[in-house]
């Protein structure tokens, strides 16, 4: 329906209700939400109908403060790691096992621009900003926007040394659409047995992301960059050995005021050097950050931003060469994870509390006439039919060491439309490890980020991990009759196409508008159309199994393959219940 | 059926053609498509002309120290403020009141940062980024072409529109009142001394389109039917003041059929003021340019909560320090454009809907990007059936708690999408809405 057109349809009241949850106030890592919606809501709107939580990020006590916040491209759907949909009769509905890395694949490859802002907006996922830009050539990042986060109020531009902490970070609403079956069908929902849903918080170690604009493992070439000790037109450098507590940062990345710095006071930082990657550090603890001000005087009158840390520093590390300096110049990070040398090795163990847990129901008034006509058909031994597109979730592990792997997936969905393999990696990562991403998967090698791109995501996202190839065998036949070959993608520096257009067919198949592959890199996924345009495929009593070659390059990762299988359901309703047909 | 093309210039211009609010005193365009028997295809239907902008009296074109911009995510639809369809009888089919600034709210929720660069920035001289906008629009030293679909029920609802008095509506006057230059332009600092005397000026303008030449087998038909009826969605737009800390609004929309409500809030300061945009869509400000943010919204019907059932209390209501736009406000306002769920064109990002004071400190709304601010407040009555809601002989309310404790009065346009129907029944026309 467009908004000048006008159309005549049957007049149906539309109300919108808040369904609280029900065993709890507050919730946190791990815990499950139970919400209702009563019977007494005859008819709603699925698609219109969302979760509204609020969110609040603790930094974890005696370490130095960053700011934090969800994953930057699905935003609080990582925080659902299972969902469930029953009636209030208990009859099971559907059942999804690792939601948010299918709402991972949803949503980077049904992705642009405005619907990127439409999360952003509402879901509390982050989109890349005009006031932290990249001005040396780096990839362009999601994970930049400090100045404007639902998670923690900005700072003004101003000279400010308040240290960063909990009272900084703010309560996040966010508004979620849930990527289940029948809260994605636009089709209204005849809710005359009830539902009762049932949602499983994510670890804390799988949510958290830090800013991609203070990471060292990830588009380094975005971080702040060391200017001079002097502030002058002629930078000097800090020279191994010597001692300083103040520091100016070249307006290289938007580093133009106090409110585009994206490290807060109180943060622990090191310097790392673009050409030869030696570190600068200081042994007894990284440098901490006191003060962060322009100094408009500085740099010739061109101003630069200053910052003062909280002690005289002795550099024992490398010399920090300034900027347009024949060696190397150097980028500021965030050493909060680490001890000395030591890269992500301290503990650090941030955890978020959700609350004002409500269902936003878009609740309808059929009209008389159609429920009488209803009911009576009901009384009279009818039984009303209700399709829709679900997904179920077939997890298999391998080991890094298994080069050659063939996963089997004991389907048996008479309507199955497509199969989506995530192969995520299964390595147990401590929350520091993730934020840092130090020893994570590197996706790619873009030369003018200077680091390899690493995965910020940790088991949340597929990797290639050198797959060199891969093919389904299923009602003993192999599909397609080809090996695909990935060889070009795992090598991180060109494209495979049949892949794609594999995960094309197969997206389109699951109901995933495929707008984007500007995660091809990031976000494995092996996908396989079961049919095309509006058909099924019966899986029940055929063998089905995804057959996979690691034989180049051995794989460095153990994975965990979440493989969702794609099929419409059926509910039947009847006066005397409900039943499920796969 | 065929369809002819038709090129029609205002009947009321003067002899040079040349159109402007402030300099040549005759601030309405009218132009006269005439009654005849065919069809109307509204769809078709540009308003095309030149539009040129000017600092001072003497017609100097602006320059690089000129501060002078407008807003940049409607371009030339900032000039319409009125927008009158009426047969040549004088009954009015639709009227849409500060036309300009419905479009401000309207074409950067509808549509994408990528249609004001190409399709509205082509026809309509928007461009999501104001400097480049000034630059090559505003500072223009040559008069700028447009072309651009008059948005609303009647030209976008896509019904062939008969024009004939004996089986149609009787001819139709389009009615184009201009908005005041001081209402167009803004200054891009804090004054407006380097185009104190700025003007703009309209020229070579006429309406172009296309009808529908009946069959005359199908022509005898038309003119023997008895009664014939088109529905459209339109806009009916209503002011109102806040000032306080508790604006409770009442209104008799006397509208039967309203699919959605919404609305942008401009402190009143700003309209008419060349330093300050007046058709920007800002959070409520106070005096000290600190932003008076909205701790609840409540839409009533008849006294009642409707359709919301609960109080829609924003995070501002919690934690007064947080400066990020309120999820539930942001998808109500865009829901009551198009369904939110269904919503793959908009430009409403954390760019340019922002809680931010108007400071330098802060961030000027001024230096929004992405075509700037885009707040406002919505709701969505009606999204499935199309059959709208009575607010006839029932009263909306709309209560709003915010931090607005200093005396700074602001405007509340609110922009209600009702559906309307023409009856025309033995060549006399009937509006209902």
């Amino acid at each position: 329906m467009s908004f000048w057109t006008s159309e005549e349809k049957i007049s149906i009241g539309q109300t919108k209700v808040s369904i609280p949850s029900e065993n709890g106030l507050s919730y946190s890592a791990g815990q499950k939400i139970d919400i209702t919606i009563p019977r007494e809501i005859q008819f709603f709107q699925p698609k219109e109908s969302y979760l509204s939580l609020d969110v609040e990020i603790s930094l974890p006590s005696a370490r130095k403060p960053t700011r934090l916040s969800l994953d930057e491209y699905i935003g609080g759907q990582v925080l659902i790691k299972d969902i469930r949909v029953y009636t209030q009769g208990g009859t099971l509905l559907e059942e999804i096992q690792g939601y948010n890395t299918a709402v991972s694949v949803m949503y980077d490859y049904d992705s642009n621009e405005n619907i990127r802002n439409k999360r952003a907006m509402t879901e509390g996922t982050t989109s890349a900003t005009s006031f932290y830009r990249g001005t040396d050539g780096s990839t362009q990042s999601d994970n930049v926007n400090h100045i404007n986060s639902p998670y923690y109020v900005g700072v003004e531009n101003s000279a400010y040394s308040d240290p960063f902490d909990d009272d900084d970070y703010t309560k996040a609403k966010l508004l979620l659409p849930l990527h289940t079956g029948i809260f994605q069908n636009d089709k209204i929902f005849p809710n005359s047995m009830g539902l009762r849903l049932e949602i499983v918080l994510e670890d804390n170690n799988i949510v958290f992301r830090q800013l991609d604009s203070v990471n060292k493992n990830n588009k380094l070439s975005l971080n702040p960059k060391f200017h001079s000790l002097n502030g002058s037109s002629a930078p000097d450098e800090w020279t191994s050995g010597s001692d300083s507590n103040v520091f100016y940062v070249a307006r290289d990345n938007q580093n133009i005021g106090v409110d585009n710095f994206p490290f807060v006071v109180g943060e622990a930082i090191k310097f790392v050097n673009d050409t030869t990657a030696n570190l600068s550090y200081n042994n007894a603890s990284n440098m901490v950050i006191d003060t962060v001000e322009v100094i408009a005087t500085a740099d010739d009158n061109k101003g630069l931003i200053r910052v003062t840390l909280d002690d005289t520093y002795t550099n024992n590390g490398s010399t920090v060469f300034p900027l347009g300096s024949a060696s190397g110049e150097c980028y500021i990070y965030s050493a909060n994870f680490d001890n000395g040398s030591d890269v992500g090795v301290l503990s650090y163990n941030p955890t978020f509390t959700v609350s004002n847990v409500e269902l936003i129901v878009q609740k309808l008034e059929m009209p008389d006439g159609y429920k009488n006509q209803m009911n009576q058909m009901m009384r009279e031994g009818g039984s009303m039919v209700y399709d829709f597109l679900s997904y179920s979730n077939y997890r298999q592990t391998i080991l890094a060491s298994d080069t050659v792997a063939n996963i089997n997936l004991p389907l048996n969905f008479s309507r199955a439309k497509s199969i989506l393999c995530v192969p995520t990696d299964s390595t147990v990562r401590t929350t520091a490890k993730v934020l840092s991403c130090e020893d994570a998967y590197e996706y790619n090698e873009e030369s003018t980020d200077i680091s390899a791109n690493a995965n910020t995501r940790g088991s949340l996202v597929g990797i290639w991990d050198n797959l060199q190839n891969y093919q389904f065998n299923y009602n003993n036949r192999l599909q397609p009759s080809r090996k695909i070959s990935c060889a070009k993608i795992s090598a991180k520096n060109s494209i495979d196409q049949q892949p794609l257009v594999e995960l094309e067919k197969a997206l389109v198949q699951a109901g995933i508008q495929p707008r984007s592959f500007r995660a091809f890199q990031r976000n494995a996924v092996i996908g396989r159309a079961l049919a095309l345009q509006d058909g099924v495929y019966d899986c029940r009593g055929k063998s089905f199994s995804l057959q996979l070659e690691y034989t180049g390059t051995p794989p460095d990762f153990p994975k965990l393959f979440n493989n969702y299988v794609f099929h419409l359901r059926r509910l039947n309703i009847t006066a005397d219940g409900i039943s499920v047909e796969l | 059926m065929s369809t002819e093309h038709f090129e029609i210039v205002p009947d009321n211009v003067q002899a040079n053609g040349k159109v402007s609010y402030d300099k040549s005193g005759n601030p309405t365009i009218r132009i006269k498509i005439p009654d005849v028997e065919r069809h109307l295809l509204a769809g078709t239907v540009r308003l095309n002309g030149k539009f040129q902008c000017f600092k001072n009296a003497a017609e100097d074109a602006p320059d690089a120290d000129t501060a002078m911009r407008m807003t940049e995510a409607i371009g030339v639809y900032s000039v319409i403020d009125s927008l009158t369809f009426q047969n040549f009888n004088g009954q009015t089919i639709e009227k849409i009141d500060n036309y300009n600034k419905f479009c401000s709210a309207f074409i950067p929720v509808g549509g994408s940062k990528q249609d004001l660069f190409d399709s509205y920035g082509t026809t309509a001289l928007s461009m999501p980024n104001f400097e480049v906008q000034r630059l090559s629009v505003v500072n223009n030293a040559s008069a700028n072409t447009f072309s651009i679909p008059l948005i609303s029920g009647l030209m976008n609802g896509h019904n062939p529109i008969p024009l004939s008095s004996g089986w149609g509506i009787g001819g139709l006057e389009i009615i184009i009142n201009l908005s005041p230059s001081s209402n167009v332009f803004f200054s891009a600092s804090t004054t407006s001394a380097s185009f104190a005397d700025g003007f703009y000026e309209l020229s070579d303008l006429s309406l172009t389109g296309e009808t529908l030449v009946p069959e005359p087998a199908q022509l005898q038909q038309l003119q023997t039917q008895k009664q014939s009826v088109i529905e459209y969605n339109t806009i009916n737009t209503f002011y109102q003041n806040i000032n306080s800390t508790n604006a409770v609004l009442s209104m008799n929309l006397g509208l039967s059929k309203v699919l959605s409500i919404f609305g942008t809030i401009t402190p009143t300061n700003f309209i008419n003021n060349l330093v300050e945009n007046g058709l920007a869509n800002l959070y409520p400000l106070n005096t000290d340019n600190s932003v008076a943010k909205i701790k609840s919204v409540i839409w009533q019907r008849a006294g009642e909560r409707f359709p919301f059932l609960y109080n829609i209390d924003t995070m501002q209501k919690d934690d007064n320090a947080q400066e990020f736009a309120d999820p539930q406000i942001v998808r109500n306002f865009q829901s009551a454009v198009k369904v939110f769920s269904e919503m793959g064109r908009t430009n409403v990002s954390p760019e340019n809907n922002r809680v931010e004071d108007n400071t330098a400190a802060s961030l000027s709304y001024k230096l929004f990007t992405d075509g700037g601010s885009t707040a406002g407040i919505g709701v969505s009555y009606d999204h499935i059936s199309n059959d709208g809601v009575s607010f006839k002989n029932i009263p909306l309310g709309l209560q709003m708690n915010l931090g607005l404790t200093s005396n700074n009065p602001h405007a509340l346009y609110l922009f209600v999408h009702n559906k309307n129907t023409i009856i025309i029944e033995n060549g006399n026309v009937q509006v209902i809405s």
